[in-house]
């Protein structure tokens, strides 16, 4: 059985979707899946250098579509996961130097050998986004709890439906449960109101992750952070596992307090 | 020094201007031209050129279409009317055709050496320099820049993006480096990459090249 293509989008940039691509990959490889990222931010490349491939890199994806290379020569194995492979964006093009129908193409070639093709789309709605999402079957829209990402990802929700993707699912990036608490941050509930679509996970905001994003770590392989729960538990919804919501909320004692005297604020569903 | 290239660019403090042989004809120039411009496409991005057409008889069809050529690739075209380069009686340009600085030694002789390009600025993120002969860089390589060349590579800054010396397969090339701090090095078909764990290198000079069967490093004495 061919595997699954899913695109991992925004609109906006900046909101984590090439950290979401590479520990969604990392932790459908430790499952023991068979898991090719494919970077389609063709000119501005990040996802070799997130996962701490980049000096590894000879061929790219616009030398595989022009048939300058061959597919499996460009893929770059992982360093740490076995059956995790990268195959990296060209940096010194342009995103016209492939077409939607190359990337069907060469997605579909992919999901032959893999269980899962992670596709990591630039943000915009333009060329480079048409590119992501050609070969893909399914979608994960990342969003932050800000209103200019969320009215980015409703628009991008729009087009997926317009380009045969419904259903895609959303992940919460970079939720600060203090912040929420206070009334200063959008929570889950009403980013969920606004875009209507299914929720995945809420990854929260960690500094763990910066400093596993520099390193070339994904976080997820990390271990003990509540960011690295979080994506080994929307990596298992990906397998079609139910997994509860975790709470991200610190029982500290003043949260327990206000619950007591019935101040507590809007409770933060979790991850 | 470079035999009978149609089309030569050069590089000046007034800008880069591209030197057309008077004697081959429109078809060679034209393919040359193309095949240069497309070679460096980044590097010359929004530069300005002045075509200089030395004796050569241009009808204003064959002038058009060298202008356009250039500028399909982001060039600006200056000063190409043939009328500005000043001829003196005997036909010959004036300008544009300056004394040569160094005439060989003792007169006759080539200059002894080969082909180099020199570049003043750093090498950023996205771009591309491709070279036949060898590149010699007043500024940085940073990672995400790539330089290809047939000869050597000497950066004068900071190299830490991805050089290919002897793309041709000239086993014989090196890449010099005040930081030698690549990405990734490839001489002729060898390719060594970067160690995965950020062990500080030495602060000098150092010399990559090919020996054992192998790139290997050290530090670069003159």
């Amino acid at each position: 059985m061919a595997g699954r293509v899913i695109v991992i989008t925004s609109g906006k940039g900046g909101v984590g979707k090439t950290t979401t691509t590479a520990n969604l990959g990392a932790g459908l490889a430790m499952l023991g899946r068979r898991v090719c990222l494919v970077d389609a931010d063709i000119g501005l490349r990040n996802l070799d250098v997130v996962m701490g491939l980049e000096n590894r890199i000879v061929y790219d994806l616009v030398e595989v579509v022009e048939g300058h290379a061959r597919l499996r020569n460009a893929l770059i194995k992982d360093k740490r996961l076995d059956g995790l492979f990268l195959l990296p964006a060209a940096q010194t093009r342009e995103k016209d130097a492939v077409t939607p129908e190359q990337m069907k193409a060469l997605c579909a070639q992919l999901a032959e050998e893999f269980d899962y093709v992670l596709v990591d789309s630039p943000a915009g709605i333009e060329h480079g986004f048409r590119n992501a999402i050609a070969g893909a079957h399914e979608a994960i829209i990342v969003t932050t709890p800000e209103v200019a990402a969320v009215r980015d990802a409703d628009r991008i929700t729009g087009l997926l439906e317009a380009n045969e993707l419904s259903n895609p699912k959303l992940i919460i990036n970079r939720i600060r449960p203090q912040m929420v608490r206070r009334g200063d941050m959008l929570d889950i509930d009403d980013v969920i109101e606004i875009l209507a679509i299914e929720l995945l996970g809420v990854v929260p905001d960690d500094e763990s992750i910066i400093v596993a994003t520099n390193r070339g770590e994904p976080v997820v392989l990390g271990g003990h952070t509540k960011a690295a729960q979080a994506y080994r538990n929307i990596v298992r919804r990906i397998e079609g596992e139910e997994v509860p919501f975790m709470q991200i909320e610190e029982d500290g004692w003043m949260s327990r307090l206000r619950n007591l005297v019935g101040l507590g604020r809007k409770k933060v569903r979790g991850a | 020094m470079q035999g009978k290239e149609a089309v030569v660019f050069k590089g000046s403090r007034a800008g880069v201007s591209v030197q057309v042989d008077p004697e081959a004809p429109l078809g060679a120039v034209v393919e040359e031209l193309r095949r240069k411009l497309s070679a460096a496409e980044n590097f010359f991005q929004g530069a300005s050129v002045r075509i200089e057409l030395g004796d050569r008889q241009v009808d204003p069809v064959e002038q058009r279409v060298l202008r356009e050529l250039i500028e399909a690739h982001g060039l600006t075209v200056v000063d190409d009317d043939p009328a500005a380069v000043k001829r003196g009686a005997n036909g010959k340009p004036k300008r544009n055709a300056p004394e040569p600085a160094v005439s060989g030694i003792r007169g006759g002789l080539e200059p002894p050496g080969e082909p180099c390009l020199l570049v003043r600025r750093t090498l950023r993120s996205g771009q591309r320099l491709e070279f036949d002969g060898s590149v010699v860089i007043l500024g940085d390589v940073n990672p995400g820049a790539v330089v290809v060349c047939t000869g050597h590579v000497i950066v004068f800054g900071a190299l830490r993006g991805v050089v290919h010396a002897g793309a041709r397969g000239n086993t014989d090339a090196r890449v010099i480096a005040l930081r030698l701090q690549p990405t990734q090095l490839r001489i002729a078909h060898y390719i060594s990459r970067s160690p995965d764990d950020q062990v500080p290198g030495p602060s000098g000079p150092e010399v990559a090249l090919v020996q054992d069967e192998r790139i290997q490093i050290e530090a670069y004495v003159p």
